[in-house]
């Protein structure tokens, strides 16, 4: 039976790591149609980001609560001016070509940005486990929970409905082709594009 | 012919030339006047990019680089405190053992047919060593492995040109398994977590090899096998504490090591069970008061805090800190017993020879002897020579929260042959046979 429960409770958890991990991409996907490959940069960027400023937070013996603000505001700055950067520099000047050419673009973005994290970061690991410790932790029976993977779990289970409804209304605000929301080119669009040449 | 010495100018020129035939003469006769010889090139292989840089290779490169530097300006401790290798400079070059196997082996040609080093001093990676050898026996190419850890290089055949000072992978675990019955002699049921790759495969091997040997009622509870780097260890860390497992045993190095620390300590996981870290040393300085005290930690050899307290040990400890700022760890001791190695042969065969020696003759020079590192004895007694054996050593983790540093207590040594298989016996044999012949006094 703790077998089973621990299973299950591994299995929403690592569903709730990955989920989080993937939002943003299905995010950019649902509102603004680009397939943005440099998403895994994206978030290298915001957790090696975190993990320095959470240790720099934690080795001050400030409160643990300010820690996961602390943690979650860094990782957000980094996304806002990463993400203007890109878009601004770079994304704007391809809407409107065709998927392929997004997806090469930030394909190249993303083999750059590599070398910038290693030329920010060095090539060692970083670990942010201050929060999973300050956390604490629940025991069920023998098995022993996280209560930082728990409030992962919650947050997963908050978010997904919340993206799920802006997707939805998204898609139905850019739905006239009138839009005046630079778009890339709808598929339709393409397939006959690549089949004139 | 008769000589007037009457006539001053011809004495003059007579004993001018005497003079020049006797200095001829005796340029003939003695030894050159001190040249200083030609460089010795040597190639450095270690990993200077990826995952393993930072925690081996990095540390590796610095071990060659400071040793290089004292044996080139001489300021080594005795009996390295002649200059280079037999009187001559070393150059090195440093290469990345980063890429492919067929890369690895590209840059080791390269370094031995196109820049014509002398000898190759390098290798993390147990694959690099198995695709590397055949070369340097083709080749005719000196070549020493500072670090990877398969047995099976020399187990496979005979070789003549390849060698390895550091003591094989076989030691850490006969070690661990003496270590952790030492300490925990009522185990009856232990688990192992380790990487799904020939490294955590083969540890974890040797472990419950041993413990079969050591502790014959002791029985394997979890195997655990996640993927290289997986980093996410919680559904293992949920079977490990639904076990009823008595003791852990681990591979686990760098990134891995540490996520699997971090949520383990999070998880309370080493409140259950004493862990064994087989390469917890080259994690513990980066750790410090994050690895959980009571943990069971191994440097591969008496490396690092497990090193005995001799003046070579504390001159090495003390040239890496001040260039570095940190504390050298089992890399750094096994690339700077691999280079004293060389130069023991090296010295050795040009003494015998009296100019610059030949590979053939380095090599002659190298089988079998015996010297002393920053991390103690080293004998090259296994494998016709070829592999080198060491005592090991394990101890108990605690960080000193006076000194803020940490520190290895309860450290247990178990002697070379203790821990190694005799000469000619391959080291999975020797466990599966009862480790017979092990002297552990």
């Amino acid at each position: 039976m703790l077998t089973a429960f621990a299973i299950l409770t591994d299995g929403l958890v690592y569903a709730a790591y990955l989920f989080l991990v993937a939002v943003g991409l299905t995010l950019i996907f649902g509102v603004m149609k680009i397939l943005n490959v440099t998403h895994g940069s994206f978030y290298a960027f915001g957790a090696y980001g975190a993990a320095t400023a959470v240790g720099i937070y934690f080795e001050r013996g400030l409160p643990a609560a300010g820690g996961f603000l602390f943690m979650i505001l860094v990782a957000m700055a980094i996304g806002l001016v990463l993400g203007a950067i890109l878009e601004r520099g770079i994304l704007r000047f391809v809407y409107g070509k065709d998927e392929v050419v997004i997806v090469l673009v930030t394909y190249a973005t993303f083999l750059m940005l590599e070398d910038v994290i290693a030329l920010i970061w060095g090539r060692q690991s970083y670990a942010a486990w201050q929060p999973m410790v300050a956390a604490g932790s629940v025991e069920i029976g023998d098995l022993v929970l996280s209560n930082y993977d728990i409030v992962l779990v919650a947050l997963a289970a908050g978010v997904a409905p919340a993206i799920g409804r802006s997707n939805t209304r998204a898609t139905a605000a850019c739905s006239p082709p009138s839009s005046s929301i630079a778009r890339p080119r709808r598929p339709s669009a393409s397939t006959s594009r690549w089949s004139t040449r | 012919m008769t000589f007037h010495f009457g006539n001053p100018p011809r004495v003059a020129a007579l004993a001018a030339m005497a003079t020049v035939a006797s200095v001829a003469v005796a340029a003939a006769q003695q030894p050159a006047p001190r040249q200083p010889p030609g460089p010795v090139r040597l190639g450095i292989v270690s990993f200077l990019s990826g995952p393993a840089a930072s925690p081996f290779g990095v540390p590796g490169r610095n071990g060659a680089e400071i040793v290089i530097e004292a044996l080139n300006a001489g300021t080594a401790p005795a009996p390295y405190n002649t200059v280079g290798l037999g009187g001559a400079k070393i150059e090195a070059k440093y290469v990345d053992e980063a890429g492919s196997t067929a890369q690895v082996v590209t840059e080791f040609r390269n370094l031995v047919q196109r820049d014509q080093v002398d000898a190759v001093v390098g290798y993390i990676s147990s694959g690099s060593c198995l695709a590397v050898t055949p070369v340097a026996e083709e080749l005719k190419a000196l070549t020493v492995y500072f670090d990877c850890g398969t047995p099976r290089i020399f187990e496979e055949t005979a070789r003549k040109y390849v060698f390895r000072a550091s003591p094989h992978a076989t030691m850490d675990n006969v070690g661990a398994a003496r270590y952790l019955l030492a300490k925990h002699k009522d185990v009856a049921l232990y688990s192992g977590i380790n990487q799904n790759y020939a490294w955590g495969q083969d540890s974890w091997r040797d472990f419950v090899g041993a413990m079969k040997v050591l502790a014959p009622k002791a029985a394997v509870d979890k195997e655990l096998f996640p993927k290289l780097f997986a980093g996410e260890y919680g559904a293992e860390i949920s079977t490990l504490l639904t076990s009823k497992s008595q003791a852990l045993h681990t591979s686990f190095w760098d990134g891995d090591l540490e996520g699997f620390v971090y949520q383990g300590q999070a998880r309370g996981l080493d409140k259950r069970m004493p862990i064994i870290y087989t390469t917890g040393e080259a994690s513990m300085w980066r750790l410090r008061d994050k690895m959980p005290d009571d943990t069971i930690i191994g440097g591969r050899g008496p490396n690092g805090p497990l090193a005995p307290d001799t003046e070579l040990n504390r001159w090495f400890q003390k040239i890496y800190v001040d260039r570095y700022g940190t504390p050298p760890t089992y890399p750094s001791y096994q690339m700077a017993l691999s280079v004293l190695g060389l130069k023991v042969a090296w010295d050795k065969a040009q003494k015998a020879k009296g100019g610059k020696p030949t590979t053939d003759e380095v090599v002659q020079a190298f089988e079998g002897i015996e010297y002393d590192g920053p991390s103690g004895h080293v004998k090259l007694a296994l494998s016709n020579g070829h592999q080198g054996i060491q005592e090991t050593a394990y101890g108990t983790y605690r960080f000193n929260k006076q000194t803020k540093q940490p520190e290895l207590v309860d450290v247990m040594r178990f002697p070379a042959e203790c821990v190694n298989p005799p000469n000619g016996i391959n080291a999975d044999d020797w466990i599966k046979d009862g480790m017979k012949g092990a002297k552990c006094k």
